[in-house]
């Protein structure tokens, strides 16, 4: 009896490819529903819209952009132009948070934050990329299936949701990690050239970043402590791309990467807290196993529904929740910071760098509780959900 | 999407993210681009750290004068721009031929303007190169490499 030819080498790793594109991040619609509100209450309320006002200050003569949608344009676009694009970028990310046309508003959002950060050119390192790309990846995973208005309006729409981006997301991630750590490598970070604390020397002189750490590391951090965050650095972000195809690993870049950020910012003042929402997609699954996030989920819904379709027979009670989100859209919109770093300056505390603080702890705590969680697990083998890649 | 799509899609942009890291580092680097900052070298690596500063001596019209950091200039940008936004103003090239054409001089005074309750009769950028101990961060020199200048009383550059 003749036996079945071998598949090819190709063959196999499509098959790979596509258990991985599959199965890599499961996770139900009520966990991404708890995502988008993660990502677009972290976007509103705390790392705040983007403002690119202060370009108006520049004269036509900077103008010099790098190939991009900025370059369509002839100079800076004028104040009104910015102040639209933040406007816009507010109705979205409420739109976003609330779940209302979720996929439209999500691309539009998008579309809108790579618009706003086109503009800088040779003034600004490129923008948060992997924030711009999140909204305009995610809209593909029908995100607004719970937790949203749009729920409530389609109540019988089929809940399934797509988890393929949030693979795709990690690819990205993994891949713009990569393009700083491979030219830090080809730059001799690995050299004994101290090359973290003669970033921070520049940026101390430069800018006259002197806050949290930088100080006391300039003038005591040991030679080794130098050399083990250069070394460190290259590891980690070379290390990300590598670890894409396997999620559990990629997970724990994640974690790592959280300390990381943390330590860029008490150390350098350089805030990359934007990412730490970010990230916590690709622990949605974890969610799931957790018996209080259906019961969590109905409840806020419950609440929504109430908001979206008042209950009470009062004349123009319909206009309430209208005035409410109104009032969040004037508070959202107004130049000078998100409501956190309006209350950090409330309080007395400069928004740079305690804002990032602010994002970052609670994500380290969140990345301890995991490890944590990942060390017990080892101890009690589960069934995985890994994806075993061909030789 | 079909499986076979997924995969498709996948795979071009693994390529294509390869393809754009190679042209940004060879060609032109676009904006907004796929990469994240690089951070590259070790700068104060041989145990000198040089950077370029920029300062803008004013003199005002009751004959007060003033000399501030080029980038006081510019205070509602934020602190990462104001340094580059300087340079991008008066780059290096600008202060080979000693003069400021119209535009940037215009600009210039608008914004000296801002800077006093008086009016500026001419201002001049200095473009200063300070040498830093990388190991203290010690000034070890500075010098004077270039400095335009508009005098907007005689109504003159130079």
């Amino acid at each position: 009896m003749a036996s079945a030819p071998a598949p090819s080498r190709v063959a196999s790793w499509s098959r790979a490819l596509e258990s991985w594109i599959g199965n890599a991040y499961p996770t139900s619609a009520d966990a991404l529903g708890v995502g988008r509100v993660l990502f677009a209450g972290s976007l509103l309320f705390a790392i705040g819209l983007p403002d690119r006002l202060w370009l108006d200050a520049l004269p036509a003569f900077v103008f010099d952009p790098r190939p991009g949608p900025g370059s369509l344009f002839g100079a800076f676009p004028p104040a009104w132009f910015f102040q639209g694009l933040r406007w816009l970028s507010c109705t979205l990310g409420l739109a976003v948070l609330l779940g209302y046309r979720t996929r439209a508003a999500s691309i539009g959002l998008g579309l809108a934050l790579v618009l706003t950060y086109s503009f800088e050119g040779r003034l600004a390192s490129g923008g948060p990329v992997f924030l711009m790309t999140f909204p305009l990846v995610m809209s593909c995973s029908n995100w607004g299936a719970a937790l949203s208005i749009d729920a409530l309006r389609n109540p019988g729409a089929e809940r399934r949701v797509s988890v393929w981006p949030i693979a795709y997301l990690s690819l990205l991630l993994g891949f713009l990690m990569w393009t700083a750590g491979v030219s830090k490598l080809a730059t001799g970070w690995l050299e004994p050239s101290l090359a973290t604390r003669g970033h921070l020397l520049r940026t101390h002189l430069d800018y006259g970043r002197d806050a949290l750490l930088a100080p006391w590391m300039l003038a005591h951090a040991p030679v080794w402590l130098w050399q083990l965050a250069d070394l460190a650095t290259v590891l980690l972000e070379v290390g990300f791309l590598l670890a894409v195809p396997w999620p559990r690993v990629f997970r724990l870049f994640c974690a790592g990467a959280l300390f990381f950020h943390t330590g860029i910012l008490l150390v350098m003042n350089i805030d990359y807290s934007v990412h730490a929402p970010l990230y916590a997609v690709f622990f949605l699954g974890s969610l799931d196993s957790k018996p209080a996030l259906q019961a969590g989920v109905a409840r806020w819904q419950a609440r929504l529904a109430v908001l979206y379709r008042p209950h009470w027979r009062l004349p123009g009670a319909g206009w309430g929740p209208l005035a409410c989100a109104g009032g969040l859209w004037c508070l959202l919109v107004r130049p000078g910071g998100s409501p956190t770093s309006l209350l950090l300056e409330a309080l007395g505390l400069p928004p740079t760098p305690h804002r990032g603080l602010l994002l970052l702890v609670p994500g380290c705590a969140l990345a301890l509780l995991y490890l944590g969680g990942r060390l017990r697990s080892k101890r009690a083998p589960q069934a995985t959900h890994g994806v075993n890649m061909p030789a | 999407m079909s499986p076979r799509s997924l995969r498709i899609l996948f795979v071009a942009t693994t390529l294509l993210l390869f393809a754009q890291f190679v042209f940004a580092t060879r060609v032109v680097r676009p904006h907004p681009a796929l990469l994240f900052p690089f951070f590259e070298g070790a700068p104060g690596a041989d145990g000198v750290l040089q950077l370029e500063h920029r300062a803008v001596a004013i003199r005002w019209r009751d004959g007060s004068r003033t000399r501030v950091p080029a980038e006081q200039l510019v205070p509602e940008l934020p602190d990462y721009v104001q340094t580059k936004a300087m340079r991008a103003a008066f780059p290096k090239r600008s202060f080979s031929d000693g003069s400021v054409e119209a535009a940037r001089g215009a600009w210039l005074r608008e914004r000296v303007s801002r800077l006093g309750p008086g009016v500026p009769a001419s201002a001049e950028v200095e473009l200063w190169l300070r040498s830093y101990d990388s190991a203290d961060a010690a000034l070890l020199s500075e010098r004077r490499v270039g400095v335009i200048g508009v005098d907007w009383e005689r109504g003159s550059d130079g």
